[in-house]
C-alpha cells in the first residue's frame, strides 16, 4: 500500500509541534503552580493568565548575547545542546499521540513511525541524551560544569537501567516490542469490568520504578543533582548563555513532556479511552484528548514534586537507584513472567495467586513505610530526615543528632547569633 | 520536496539500500580512521560513537533493526559511556597516556596483525560457509550462489529455500533471535552471564585495591607502568590540590580511625569535593 | 522495512533545522559586546584554581559505568526473551533465572565490597 509523501510529513510536523507547544505550556504552568504553592502570583501579564510568557521569554532569548568563554572546546560546546534537543524530539517518534484519523481519504495514526523495535527506540534515544550532558560539561573546561556533567551522566545511566528493566515487564505483558501492540494490549477492561486494562495495575511495582526513574532521568527535583545551585552553580550548563543555554533548558523541560508521554503510553493505555460513540473519523481525535489528559496529570505530578520536595543527596540518589529500584525491577520481571506462564498453563490459578501476593506485598510495603526503619530503605522517594529549613532549627537538630545533651547556654547563644 | 519524493521512491524500490550501505560504510571507515588519528582523546572517543552509529545503520540496511538498536543501546549508550568515564578517571588531556614506548608499539603492531589474521580466517574460513549456519548436512553451494540464507532459512526436501528468517510479524527479528538464543544457544547464553560476572568482580578488585602499603599510596595515583613519565603531572596536581588530612584515603589508614568498610579502602583519586576546593 | 524509518528521518530533519536554525538566528540578531571577563571560567570572579585539564575523577564513577554496562547487557538479553518467553515456558524462565542469578552474584559482591558507597 503506497502512502503519499505528505502523510509522514504531516505526522512528523504535527508531533513536533505538539511537543514543542506542550513544553512551552509546561514552563508557564510550572511557574504558575510553583508560585501558587509559595503564595506568589507567578507570571500573569502576557496574555490571559500570562500564558504567553514562555513565548516572549523565548523571543527575548534570541536577542541575548551568546558568549563563548575562552577556555571551552568550541565545536563540542556548540554541538552538546543540539544533541540534547534532537535526541529529545527523536525519542517520541514511536509514541502515538492519538488514534487513527482519516484525512483526504488517507487513514493514518497520529504517530511519526510505528517502528518494529518500538520501545527500544525510546531507550536508545535516552542513552544518546546522556552525551549532551556529559559533553556539555566536558567541553566547558571549567570546574563546576565538569563536576555537574559527570555527576548527572552517572545519575542518568543508573536510572536508565531501572527504566529499561521496568520496560521489560511491559514487553513481557504485551509480548511485542511494537508500541501499537502495547497500546492495543491495554485497550478494553482489565481484571474486572469497568477497570481499565492499563499495565500500571498488574505491573504496579514496575510502574513505580519507571515513574521514579523518569523523574531522575529528566533531572527534575528532587533528583536535580546536576544543577544543585548551592554546590555546583548550574551544573553542566554553568558556562552557557544565550540560546545555547536555552537549548539545554528546552531539552530539560521537554524531557518532562516526553517522559510523561512515554509513561502514559507504556502503563496507562496511551490514547485509548471511551469514544462516546463518535464517528470513526473523529474517534482518533478523541484519543488525542485522552492522551493529553493523561499526560497533563503526569506533568502536574512533575510540577508538584518540584514545589514540594527538597533535593536528594547524591549518595542516597545512587543508593535508591542501584539498591532499591534495580533489584525490584529485576525481580518483578521474573515474577511477571512466572505469572504469565502460570496463567497460560492453568487459567484462573494465576489470578488468585496474584491477588493473594498483591495483598501480602501491600502489607510488607506498609510495614516498611510505617515502621521505625530508615526512611530511605522504604524506597518511597521521600527523605523525612531533612532538617527543617530556617536558621533557628539547624543548630538544635545538629546537637541532637550527635547524641549529646546540648548545654542550654550554647543553644541560647546559637539562637541569638543566627536569629535575624 | 522533490528530493523527498525521490528518496521515498528509492526506499520503496530497494535501490536505496545500496546507497545507504555506501554512506554508512564510508562513514564507519572514516570515523574509525579518525579515532586513531585524533590528537584529543575525547574527540577520538566521539568519533568512535559516530563509528558505532554508522555500524548500527549498516545493520539497518541488513534488515535487522533489533541488532541495530542494540548496537546503539549497548555500544554507543553503555560502552562509550564507560570509555568516557575511564578517560575522566585517567585525566583528559594527559599527554603521557598517548606516548607509548617502543615495546608498546611493537606489541600493538603484533596484536593488530594477529587480530587481522584472525578476522581474515573468520571471514574466509569454514565459519561463513553454508554448513556453519544451516548445519553440516546443508546443500553445497557453488561460488556466487546462496542456497542457505541465514539461520532461519526454511529448506524443503529438494534443498530449495522456501522461507527465511524475515517475516512481517517479526520485522525486527527479535522473536527469531530470542527463539535461537534460548533453545539452540542456551550454553553460550549462560556463559555470557558468567563472563559478565567475572568482568564485574575484576573491576571491583581493580578499583578497590586495599592491600597497598602506605608508602605505595603515592604510586597508586599513577595507574600506569611508567611512573617516571608521570612525575611532572603528579607534582602539578599535588600543588593545585593540597591534601587535607581527614579528607582522602590516606587519612583513612591512620591509626585510631574506625576500621569501617569505607575507611579501610584506598581512594585512587581524590573525591570531587576535594577537586572543587583545590 | 527501511521505509518505516523515513518519517523518523523527517522528524530528525525538523528537529535539527529547529535547533540549528534557532542558534544561527540568535547569533545573527544577538548583540556582541566582547569583554575579557566574559572569556573567563565561572569561578565567582576569581581565577579558577582547579587544574581542569588534569583533573582525575573518582574511581567510583568508573564503577558505576562498569555496573551500568553489565546491567545494560543484561537488559538487552531480557528483551528477546520477553518477546518469546510464552513459547519457551518454564524452560525459558529457568534459563533467565539462572542468568539473572549469576549476574546477581556479581551485583551482591560489588555492593558487599562497597563498590557503590559514596563516602
Amino acid at each position: 500500500m503506497e502512502t503519499p509523501l505528505w502523510v509522514p510529513l504531516l505526522q512528523a510536523t504535527v508531533v513536533f509541534t505538539y511537543y514543542l507547544l506542550l513544553t512551552a505550556l509546561l514552563i508557564w504552568a510550572e511557574r504558575r503552580v510553583v508560585a501558587r504553592m509559595q503564595s506568589r502570583l507567578g507570571p500573569n501579564r502576557v496574555g490571559p493568565f500570562g500564558i504567553l510568557q514562555t513565548l516572549v521569554d523565548g523571543v527575548k532569548m534570541f536577542f541575548k548575547e551568546d558568549t563563548t568563554p575562552g577556555m571551552v572546546n568550541r565545536s563540542i560546546f556548540t554541538v552538546a545542546p543540539l544533541i540534547g534537543v534532537i535526541a529529545g524530539f527523536l525519542s517520541i517518534a514511536v509514541i502515538p499521540i492519538g488514534g487513527e484519523v482519516t484525512l483526504f481519504g488517507e487513514t493514518f495514526t497520529l504517530v511519526v513511525a510505528d517502528l518494529s523495535i518500538g520501545v527500544l527506540w525510546v531507550l536508545a534515544m535516552g542513552s544518546i541524551h546522556v552525551y549532551s550532558v556529559f559533553l556539555g560539561g566536558w567541553a566547558s573546561n571549567s570546574p563546576y560544569p565538569l563536576l555537574g556533567g559527570i555527576r548527572s551522566s552517572a545519575q542518568m545511566v543508573s536510572y536508565e537501567i531501572a527504566q529499561g528493566l521496568a520496560v521489560a515487564s511491559v514487553i513481557i505483558y504485551a509480548g511485542s516490542l511494537r508500541v501499537s501492540d502495547i497500546v492495543a494490549g491495554q485497550a478494553g477492561s482489565g481484571f474486572a469490568d469497568g477497570v481499565p486494562g492499563w499495565y500500571a495495575i498488574p505491573l504496579f511495582p514496575a510502574f513505580m520504578v519507571f515513574v521514579i526513574g523518569m523523574v531522575a532521568e529528566a533531572g527534575r527535583p528532587p533528583f536535580d543533582l546536576a544543577e544543585a545551585e548551592g554546590e555546583l552553580v548550574g551544573g553542566f550548563n554553568t558556562e552557557y548563555s544565550g540560546l545555547r543555554f536555552g537549548m539545554f533548558m528546552l531539552a530539560e523541560f521537554m524531557s518532562v513532556v516526553t517522559m510523561s508521554a512515554i509513561v502514559v503510553t507504556l502503563f496507562l493505555g496511551g490514547p485509548s479511552g471511551p469514544t462516546f460513540g463518535a464517528p470513526e473519523a473523529f474517534a482518533g481525535l478523541i484519543g488525542t484528548g485522552w492522551f493529553l489528559l493523561k499526560m497533563v496529570v503526569f506533568i502536574f505530578f512533575f510540577i508538584l514534586l518540584r514545589g514540594a520536595l527538597p533535593r536528594y543527596r547524591y549518595d542516597r540518589l545512587m543508593d535508591l537507584g542501584w539498591k532499591v529500584l534495580i533489584p525490584v525491577a529485576l525481580v518483578w520481571t521474573l515474577v511477571t513472567a512466572a505469572f504469565v506462564i502460570l496463567e497460560q498453563e492453568q487459567p484462573g490459578l494465576g489470578t488468585d495467586l496474584r491477588l493473594t501476593l498483591a495483598s501480602i506485598a501491600a502489607v510488607i510495603v506498609g510495614w516498611l513505610l510505617f515502621s521505625g526503619r530508615e526512611p530511605r530503605d522504604a524506597g518511597d522517594g521521600l527523605d523525612r530526615h531533612e532538617p527543617a529549613p530556617g536558621p533557628v532549627a539547624a543548630p538544635t537538630t545538629d546537637t541532637a543528632d550527635d547524641g549529646t545533651t546540648p548545654a542550654s547556654d550554647d543553644t541560647a547563644d546559637d539562637r541569638q547569633e543566627v536569629a535575624p | 520536496m522533490t528530493v523527498l519524493a525521490l528518496a521515498a521512491e528509492a526506499v520503496a524500490s530497494g535501490t536505496s539500500e545500496v546507497v545507504l550501505f555506501w554512506v554508512f560504510a564510508v562513514l564507519a571507515l572514516g570515523a574509525a580512521i579518525a579515532v586513531i588519528t585524533m590528537r584529543n582523546i575525547v574527540h577520538g572517543a566521539l568519533m568512535l560513537v559516530v563509528n558505532f552509529l554508522a555500524i548500527a545503520g549498516l545493520y539497518l540496511t541488513l534488515e535487522s533493526s533489533f541488532l541495530s538498536i542494540i548496537q546503539v543501546l549497548v555500544y554507543a549508550g553503555a560502552i562509550m559511556v564507560l570509555f568516557l568515564f575511564v578517560i575522566m578517571l585517567l585525566g583528559v588531556d594527559n599527554d603521557d597516556l598517548l606516548a607509548a614506548d617502543v615495546r608498546g608499539r611493537v606489541g600493538a603492531v603484533l596484536g593488530g596483525a594477529l587480530l587481522a589474521g584472525a578476522l581474515t580466517f573468520a571471514f574466509l574460513g569454514p565459519y561463513t560457509g553454508p554448513a556453519s549456519v544451516c548445519g553440516p548436512d546443508a546443500p553445497a553451494a557453488g561460488f556466487g550462489e546462496v542456497d542457505c540464507v541465514g539461520l532461519g532459512a526454511v529448506v524443503d526436501e529438494d534443498g530449495e529455500v522456501i522461507g527465511g528468517a524475515y517475516d512481517e510479524d517479526d520485522a525486527s527479528g527479535v522473536a527469531f533471535l530470542g527463539r535461537a538464543m534460548f533453545t539452540r544457544y542456551t550454553y553460550p547464553f549462560e556463559l555470557a552471564a558468567l563472563l559478565l560476572t567475572v568482568a564485574t568482580i575484576g573491576a571491583v578488585i581493580l578499583a578497590r585495591r586495599r592491600d597497598l602499603a602506605p608508602e605505595d599510596l603515592d604510586d597508586a595515583d599513577e595507574l600506569g607502568p611508567d611512573a617516571d613519565g608521570d612525575g611532572e603531572t603528579r607534582a602539578e596536581v599535588g600543588a593545585a590540590r593540597p591534601v587535607e588530612p581527614g579528607m582522602t584515603g590516606e587519612a583513612g589508614d591512620a591509626p585510631g580511625d574506625e576500621p569501617s568498610e569505607a575507611d579501610g579502602v584506598v581512594d585512587v583519586v581524590a573525591e570531587p569535593d576535594d577537586e572543587r576546593e583545590g | 522495512m527501511l521505509s518505516e524509518f523515513l518519517p523518523v528521518l523527517l522528524l530528525f530533519g525538523l528537529a535539527t533545522a529547529f535547533a540549528v536554525g534557532s542558534i544561527a538566528v540568535s547569533s545573527l540578531v544577538g548583540p556582541r559586546v566582547p569583554n575579557p571577563t566574559k572569556l573567563a571560567a565561572y569561578e565567582s570572579g576569581n581565577e579558577p584554581l582547579a587544574d581542569v585539564k588534569n583533573t582525575r575523577f573518582s574511581v567510583k564513577f568508573y564503577m558505576v559505568a562498569m555496573l551500568f554496562l553489565i546491567f545494560d547487557i543484561e537488559a538487552v538479553f531480557v528483551y528477546p526473551w520477553a518477546v518469546v518467553f510464552r513459547e519457551l515456558g518454564w524452560f525459558g524462565l529457568g534459563q533467565m533465572v539462572a542468568f539473572i542469578g549469576v549476574l546477581g552474584v556479581a551485583f551482591i559482591y560489588e555492593i558487599g565490597r562497597g563498590g557503590l558507597e559514596w563516602d
